[in-house]
C-alpha cells in the first residue's frame, strides 16, 4: 500500500514537472488512439477463421442456415464508394452490416479491367495482378481474403460479385491489348451507350450530360466496350477468373449481374458473325439486332456457355453457389440476352436475385407478381434486389421500407441492397444514424 | 506554419497604413501585425481541425452523437487553438505560453459536459426540421446556449490573465448563435435542392467558417488589448 502510495505521489510529481510539449504530445496519442479505434469499428475480437474453402457450407457452419432465414445482403462496389480503398475500410464495413443484422455479402472482383484479388491470370494478360490502387490500400492481405475473414468472424456468407461481367473500357489494358475480343454493333461501333442496356434506343448522352455523369461517376471510364462473351477465348477468360476466386477463397459461391449479357445491339464482331455464317449456309446475321431468330441464336450460345462455366464451378467447389443477379426475365432476355429461365431449368443457377429498381411501388408489386418469378421460387432461393439509392438518385427510407415489406408479403427468399454506400451515409436523405436504426429495425430478427 | 507564411508579406505591406490610419483617427494602439496573424491563425486552423474532426466524427441530427465524439471533435478543436495561442502570444500577452493549455482542457471539458447534458457537439449537428423559419430559430437558440456554455468554461481558464476576460462568454455566446443559425440555413437550403445529407455537413461547414473568424476576432480583440500587456 505504501508502495502503491509512493509511487502515486511521484506521479503527481512528474505531471506537474511535464513540459508543455509533454502534453501537447499526451494529447495528440490520445486522439490518434481514438482515431484509430473510431475508425476500425473496436478492436478486433475472433481470431481468424482457418477452413478450407470447401468446408464453409457444412451443416455445422451457422453460415449454412442462412438459406432456412430471410437472405439481407448487400453489393459492396468500388465505383462510387472508398470502402474497398480505405485501409480500414472492409473491417469497418462488415462490422456495421453484421450489427445491422445483414447475412450475405456481395464484393466486387472484377471492374473496369481490373480485379479485387490477386490474380494470376490477369498479370498474365495485362500485368496488373490486382487493380493498382487496391494494391497501395491493401500491401498485406488480399482484399477478398480480408473480406471472406472478416465477413466469416461475423457469421455473413460471401459470395464475390463479378460486377462487370464481359463490360470493359476501352482504354483498359485488356481491350486495347485483345481488340479481336471486343464485340461491336452493326455500324461497327465498339462504344457501349447507356441505353444499350436500357433498351431505349433513342436516348443517347448529351455531351453535357456525359460531363456530369463522369463527375458524379468517381472517375468512371469515358467510353466502355463489350468482350464478345461467344468468343473462346473471353470464356476462358471468365473462366479462368472464375476458378481462381472459387478455387482459393473461403467463400460461399460467386455472383454475376446483367452485365454477364450479351447487349442486343451486339454481336456484329467478325468472330460472331463467322459463327452464325457457318451454321447458316454463309447466310449473314440480320440486319436487326431485335430479329427474334438472332436474339434466340444469340442467347442460346451464350446459355451454353453459362451452362459449361456451372459446371466448372461445382467441380472445382461442389458447395459454392452459382448465383445470378439479373433483371427481370422477359427484359433480361430481350436486352441483354439472359435467358435466365433456361438457366434455371436446367439447374445452372442455384441461387436468384433479380433487380427490380422500381420507384414506383405498383410496379414494383406488378414485378414481384408475374408468373416466371413466382414459378422460379418454387425451384431456388429468390430474392429481390432493392435500389438503396445513388448519388445522382438518393432513395428515401420510406421506399425502401416499402419494398422490403411488399417482398416479404410475397414470400421472397430475402432481399439484397444495390449499394453499401447508400445505405447509410452522408449521400442519402437521412442522417447516417437514422438510417442505420431503421435498417436495424427493418431487419431486425423479429420482423422475420 | 502556412497561415504564418501566407500572411506575413500582406501584413508587413499593410501595417505602416494601419497604424498610420489608427494615429490619424486616434485610435489606440493595436499591433496589427501579431493580431491579424493570430487571427488568420486562427481562423485557419480552427476551420480545419473542424474538417479533420469529420474524419471521425460522423455528423448527425440532434441526440444522435455521443459523448466520445463530442470529446474527440472538441479535443481536436481545442489541441490547435492551444497551439495557436501557445505560438502567438508567448511574448505578447500576459496569457503566457505555459498557461495557454488550460484553453485546451476548458475547450474540452466544455463540450464533454455540454454533449453529456444532450446539449452540446452542436458543431457536428443539423436539427431534425427542414424547415427554414424553425432552422433558423434553432439555430439561434441552442447556438447561443452552447456558445455560453463553451464561453464559461473558457473564461474559467484566461480570467485570471485577461482583463475583462467575462466579455468573452457573451461574445462566445453570439458568434455561435450567428454561425449556426447561418450554417443551419445554408445546410437546409442545399439539402432541399439535393435531397442528400452532405448538404448538412457543407452547411456546418459554413458555420465553422463563421465561428472561426469571429471568434479569431474577439480573442485578438481580448488578448491584444492595451491593458493586458
Amino acid at each position: 500500500m505504501r508502495l502503491l502510495f509512493s509511487l502515486f505521489r511521484r506521479l503527481i510529481f512528474r505531471w506537474h514537472q511535464a513540459t508543455q510539449q509533454q502534453i501537447a504530445l499526451v494529447a495528440l496519442g490520445m486522439f490518434l488512439c481514438g482515431l484509430v479505434l473510431l475508425s476500425s469499428g473496436g478492436p478486433t475480437r475472433e481470431p481468424t477463421v482457418e477452413q478450407h474453402p470447401s468446408d464453409t457450407y457444412l451443416s455445422d457452419n451457422p453460415l449454412a442456415e442462412i438459406h432456412e432465414s430471410e437472405i439481407r445482403g448487400v453489393w459492396i462496389t468500388n465505383v462510387a464508394s472508398s470502402v474497398m480503398f480505405a485501409p480500414w475500410g472492409i473491417p469497418r464495413a462488415v462490422h456495421q452490416l453484421a450489427e445491422m443484422n445483414f447475412n450475405t455479402v456481395y464484393p466486387v472482383v472484377w471492374n473496369r479491367g481490373h480485379s479485387f484479388y490477386h490474380s494470376a491470370t490477369l498479370r498474365r494478360l495485362t500485368g496488373d495482378a490486382i487493380a493498382p490502387i487496391m494494391a497501395l490500400t491493401h500491401p498485406n492481405e488480399d482484399p477478398l481474403e480480408e473480406m471472406a475473414r472478416v465477413g466469416h468472424k461475423h457469421n455473413l456468407r460471401v459470395i464475390p460479385w463479378f460486377e462487370y461481367g464481359f463490360m470493359v473500357p476501352l482504354n483498359s489494358k485488356l481491350a486495347q491489348q485483345h481488340p479481336d475480343w471486343l464485340t461491336c454493333q452493326h455500324d461497327g461501333s465498339y462504344e457501349l451507350y447507356e441505353s444499350n442496356l436500357t433498351g431505349n434506343r433513342q436516348q443517347q448522352p448529351t455531351v453535357l450530360r456525359q460531363l456530369i455523369n463522369r463527375m458524379l461517376g468517381s472517375g468512371a471510364p469515358k467510353t466502355l466496350g463489350w468482350l464478345n462473351p461467344l468468343h473462346p477465348e473471353v470464356q476462358s477468360l471468365v473462366s479462368a477468373m472464375v476458378n481462381e476466386v472459387v478455387s482459393q477463397y473461403d467463400i460461399e459461391g460467386i455472383q454475376f449481374d446483367d452485365h454477364f449479357s450479351l447487349p442486343a445491339a451486339f454481336g456484329y464482331d467478325p468472330f460472331t458473325v463467322g459463327l452464325y455464317q457457318a451454321e447458316h449456309d454463309g447466310q449473314r446475321p440480320p440486319d436487326n439486332p431485335d430479329d427474334a431468330d438472332w436474339i434466340r441464336w444469340r442467347a442460346d450460345k451464350f446459355s451454353n456457355f453459362v451452362g459449361n462455366l456451372h459446371e466448372q464451378v461445382k467441380v472445382t467447389c461442389p458447395t459454392c453457389l452459382f448465383s445470378v443477379s439479373p433483371n427481370p426475365a422477359k427484359f433480361a432476355y430481350r436486352f441483354h440476352l439472359q435467358d435466365w429461365l433456361t438457366w434455371v431449368a436446367n439447374d445452372w443457377v442455384d441461387e436468384l436475385v433479380v433487380q427490380v429498381y422500381r420507384d414506383d411501388l405498383d410496379r414494383f408489386e406488378g414485378e414481384l407478381a408475374k408468373e416466371t418469378l413466382q414459378a422460379t421460387m418454387d425451384r431456388i432461393p429468390v430474392s429481390i434486389g432493392i435500389l438503396t439509392g445513388t448519388w445522382r438518385r438518393p432513395i428515401p427510407f420510406d421506399q425502401i421500407r416499402q419494398q422490403v415489406i411488399s417482398s416479404r408479403d410475397h414470400h421472397f427468399s430475402g432481399v439484397s441492397f444495390f449499394y453499401w454506400d447508400t445505405l447509410w451515409s452522408y449521400f442519402t436523405p437521412e442522417s447516417p444514424q437514422k438510417r442505420r436504426q431503421n435498417f436495424r429495425d427493418l431487419l431486425a430478427e423479429e420482423s422475420i | 506554419m502556412l497561415f504564418f507564411n501566407l500572411a506575413e508579406p500582406i501584413l508587413n505591406a499593410v501595417t505602416p497604413q494601419w497604424v498610420a490610419f489608427s494615429h490619424r483617427c486616434g485610435l489606440k494602439h493595436v499591433p496589427l501585425r501579431e493580431g491579424a496573424t493570430l487571427w488568420l491563425g486562427w481562423t485557419g486552423l480552427t476551420w480545419l481541425a473542424f474538417v479533420g474532426s469529420l474524419l471521425f466524427v460522423e455528423v448527425g441530427e440532434r441526440s444522435d452523437l455521443s459523448l466520445v465524439e463530442g470529446l474527440l471533435g472538441g479535443g481536436l478543436i481545442g489541441l490547435v487553438q492551444w497551439q495557436m495561442l501557445r505560438f502567438s502570444l508567448a511574448e505578447a500577452s500576459s496569457f503566457c505560453w505555459n498557461q495557454s493549455y488550460r484553453w485546451m482542457v476548458a475547450t474540452v471539458l466544455g463540450w464533454g459536459t455540454l454533449t453529456l447534458f444532450h446539449i452540446g457537439a452542436l458543431g457536428w449537428m443539423a436539427p431534425d426540421t427542414q424547415n427554414l423559419f424553425f432552422r433558423s430559430l434553432l439555430g439561434v437558440l441552442y447556438g447561443g446556449y452552447v456558445g455560453a456554455g463553451l464561453g464559461i468554461a473558457q473564461w474559467l481558464a484566461i480570467r485570471q490573465q485577461v482583463v475583462s476576460a467575462w466579455r468573452w462568454v457573451p461574445l462566445s455566446s453570439g458568434i455561435w448563435a450567428v454561425a449556426i443559425a447561418f450554417g443551419w440555413l445554408i445546410g437546409g437550403c442545399l439539402r432541399a435542392v439535393s435531397h442528400l445529407f452532405i448538404s448538412e455537413v457543407v452547411g456546418l461547414m459554413v458555420a465553422w467558417g463563421v465561428i472561426a473568424a469571429l471568434s479569431g476576432i474577439g480573442i485578438v480583440g481580448l488578448f491584444y488589448q492595451p491593458s493586458n500587456r
